[in-house]
């Protein structure tokens, strides 16, 4: 059996961005999610872990966590999965992270960044007498070395993150100065993800393009090894600034992919912490003694996307695909008036996961009760709707989706709901990386995909409904809604941002060429012996979240 | 005798070139676009330009597959595309592992079946042999994932006798082996199937 010891790193996080209310919410939110006995009925309460009592803190000791997938490349500028996001969280410190209530706070930063009043300048203060895990001086040029590399490398996933920078630069050691060629709001969440890890630049000398084998950054844990398919250890770094605070000795993640073998793993003790579990386990983890579930919502959506102009594929002009569902927007106002959002999340999920009628995620400042607004079911108003459109009745709709076991109970549920409101869905089983190719070749009528999620609501949207969206699969294009995308990217005024996504929700809801359905919630189990666990919505869980 | 060994070796030869092709245009003859797929979510033109060109899905078939096999033959397996490891390191990684675990399941095997096909001989005809060949009966039908789930679920989480998953090589604690790695989960299941 794995020695197992509670670890803290609450009492930094409380000091520095005063989130005592927030952990006595969390507190609050934490006594609810063991009662559930029986079919549960709603979503828990959101609970992200509560800090442990320093008092009761061991030190030393192997935590084990049970990942479901396995992470791709450690290249903070190459990754492309979420779950290197877990590896990373221990390892590769950001400029920015989120706190519990999805705030973005400094974190390599010492301060929010100051933005020129033209929108084209950001400046960022950085930590000083920090060292990355190689004992090498982190400084304002390793954060310009690692934005540049995200900026130029090849295959760099974080590009179109960062938007129209134009230039970076160091001004002294702790002064980091971003030039853009137009405003771009989004930067800052960029910079509280993957962008803005800061590599060492003594290491990606050496390394190069293969970083990813030994990947060397700031943070309370450094790299030791991997074994692919199996495990990634991470062991404590005496280089950290905040070291004394680290309690454990090393964090092993073991990647489960199995769900149930991950809550036997939980169960049984070898597993201290396993993340992803099913909706279906979750009930039973719920009242298990000695397991704590940590539940809250992603930021991303789970929806269905009607093809509306892309005929000849993504990079093509759109054109006019020729069906009523592509150029009548009631045809799909009916689609969405069929569903009902709780009966499917309650038949499929067990009620567990949460609805979504937006893409603006209810638990960031960006949400606004017109953000949220919600289309009713409604199946007999959605038969008049067709009946007005003049279309055949019931509907027949060909819909594309992944051909795994969730995705097709999905969408039989769904199918039996669109039933009532004069639809008749047929489900086309497809291959995953064959369902991609045909959505960007616009070889589909609807298809039922996701997002995972960002903070800002652009990376939420602009890429999918832009007319020039770099996946804007449905083709759609309206000059309304991009150039109420434009403003709402170039303010910098957070009340006017969130005042424009709210019409930008109810101009998206008008024409329906995407129906958001639900929101995944991240559940998350931890057992007792580890105590102090904390999660973040980005699906991160661990021991250096500050909320 | 050397023109059987000759005879073999070049048909051996044959076969693996024919191996070579068959799982190269394998990979290639399934749906979809390997770099759209790659991108994942973050998929641009742009970064599926540069990843095409990283991998070099811009040239054609056969320059790829040349590239393949000549960079093959030098020892050089490539680099996972997922997480950037050398594919040899990932194999020698594992390749100790899988046959430490074979061998042991084989002793497993060995001693469990031959204990049962004793008793199945020399009690021809009584209950002993019934259950003996019952047992090897069943241990061939259980599908084996299912029988190391179920050996998870009680001998682990319930009973608490071995951890649920892991390993430790044998050379280092033969003990520990046995419990992490060769008896709760694949160890119960091959056992069983084999004896």
């Amino acid at each position: 059996m794995a020695l197992t010891t509670a670890v803290s790193r609450a009492g930094a996080g409380l000091r520095r961005t005063g989130v005592i209310i927030a952990a006595a919410v969390a507190l609050a939110a934490c006594a609810p999610v063991q009662q559930a006995a029986g079919p549960a009925t709603g979503p828990a309460p959101d609970s992200f872990g509560t800090p442990a009592d320093p008092a009761a803190v061991q030190a030393g000791g192997t935590l084990t966590i049970a990942l479901s997938a396995e992470p791709d490349m450690l290249d903070p500028t190459l990754s492309r999965s979420l779950y290197s996001r877990y590896v990373f969280h221990t390892m590769c410190e950001k400029l920015y992270d989120l706190d519990q209530d999805t705030a973005i706070v400094p974190q390599l930063a010492t301060a929010l960044p100051t933005i020129s009043a033209d929108g084209l300048t950001v400046t960022i203060p950085v930590r000083e007498g920090v060292r990355f895990g190689d004992g090498t001086p982190f400084d304002a040029a390793a954060v310009v070395t690692s934005l540049q590399r995200h900026l130029t490398m090849s295959g760099s996933g974080r590009r179109s993150e960062l938007g129209p920078v134009t230039a970076v630069e160091a001004q002294g050691p702790s002064t980091v100065v971003i030039r853009l060629s137009s405003p771009f709001a989004p930067l800052t969440a960029a910079l509280a993800d993957r962008a803005g890890m800061v590599m060492s630049p003594a290491a990606l000398a050496q390394l190069g393009d293969d970083f990813a084998t030994a990947p060397v950054c700031v943070g309370p844990f450094r790299f030791e090894n991997r074994v692919a398919q199996n495990s990634i250890d991470v062991v404590r770094d005496p280089n950290y600034y905040d070291a004394a605070r680290v309690h454990l000795d090393r964090i092993t993640y073991r990647i489960i992919t199995d769900a149930s073998i991950r809550a036997a793993n939980l169960q049984s003790g070898d597993a201290q912490v396993g993340d992803s579990l099913s909706t279906q386990d979750t009930p039973a983890l719920r009242t298990t003694p000695g397991i704590t579930m940590l539940e809250s919502n992603r930021l991303g959506y789970q929806g269905v996307t009607f093809n509306i102009g892309n005929v000849a594929g993504q990079g093509n002009p759109w054109g006019d695909v020729g069906t009523p569902l592509a150029n009548d927007a009631r045809v799909r106002q009916a689609f969405e008036l069929s569903i009902d959002r709780e009966g499917l999340v309650r038949t499929v999920w067990g009620g567990i996961y949460s609805v979504a009628c937006s893409p603006i995620s209810p638990d960031t400042d960006f949400t606004s009760e017109a953000a949220q607004a919600c289309t009713p079911h409604d199946p007999a108003r959605a038969r008049e709707l067709l009946q007005a459109a003049g279309v055949q009745v019931p509907y027949p709709i060909r819909m594309i989706t992944s051909n795994n076991p969730d995705s097709l109970r999905l969408a039989q549920a769904l199918q039996a709901l669109v039933a009532d409101g004069g639809f008749d869905l047929q489900i086309v089983p497809t291959e995953y990386s064959a369902l991609l190719d045909q959505q960007d070749r616009g070889d589909f009528e609807m298809l039922q995909l996701g997002w995972s999620g960002r903070i800002d609501p652009d990376n939420n949207i602009a890429n999918y409904l832009r007319s020039d969206g770099g996946s804007n699969v449905a083709g759609y294009s309206d000059p309304a809604l991009d150039a109420l995308l434009d403003r709402a990217r170039t303010s910098t005024d957070h009340a006017e941002r969130v005042r424009l996504y709210g019409d930008v929700v109810a101009a998206i809801q008008t024409a329906d060429p995407i129906i958001y359905l639900y929101r995944e919630r991240n559940l998350t189990g931890v057992t007792d012996a580890s105590r102090g666990c904390r999660c973040s919505r980005t699906a991160s869980c661990g021991w250096r979240s500050r909320a | 005798m050397r023109t059987y060994l000759l005879n073999r070796l070049w048909q051996s030869a044959v076969t693996l070139v024919l191996a070579t092709v068959v799982v190269f245009a394998g990979v290639r003859a399934l749906p979809g676009d390997p770099a759209l797929a790659f991108a994942g979510e973050e998929r641009d033109p742009a970064a599926i330009a540069a990843i095409r060109e990283d991998l070099g899905l811009n040239d054609s078939v056969l320059v790829q597959y040349w590239r393949f096999v000549t960079a093959a033959v030098q020892g050089d397996l490539g680099t996972s595309t997922r997480t950037g490891i050398p594919v040899a390191e990932m194999i020698g990684v594992a390749l100790p592992v899988t046959i430490e675990l074979a061998l042991l399941a084989l002793l497993v095997a060995i001693v469990l079946g031959v204990a049962a096909g004793v008793v199945a001989a020399v009690r021809r005809g009584r209950p002993a042999e019934w259950l003996a060949n019952g047992l090897a009966l069943l241990g061939l039908s259980v599908p084996n994932f299912w029988l190391g789930l179920v050996g998870i679920l009680y001998l682990s989480v319930g009973l608490g006798l071995f951890p649920a998953s892991g390993f430790v090589p044998f050379g280092q604690d033969p003990v520990a082996t046995c419990t992490t790695s060769c008896c709760p989960r694949w160890c119960w299941a091959r056992a069983s199937r084999r004896s």
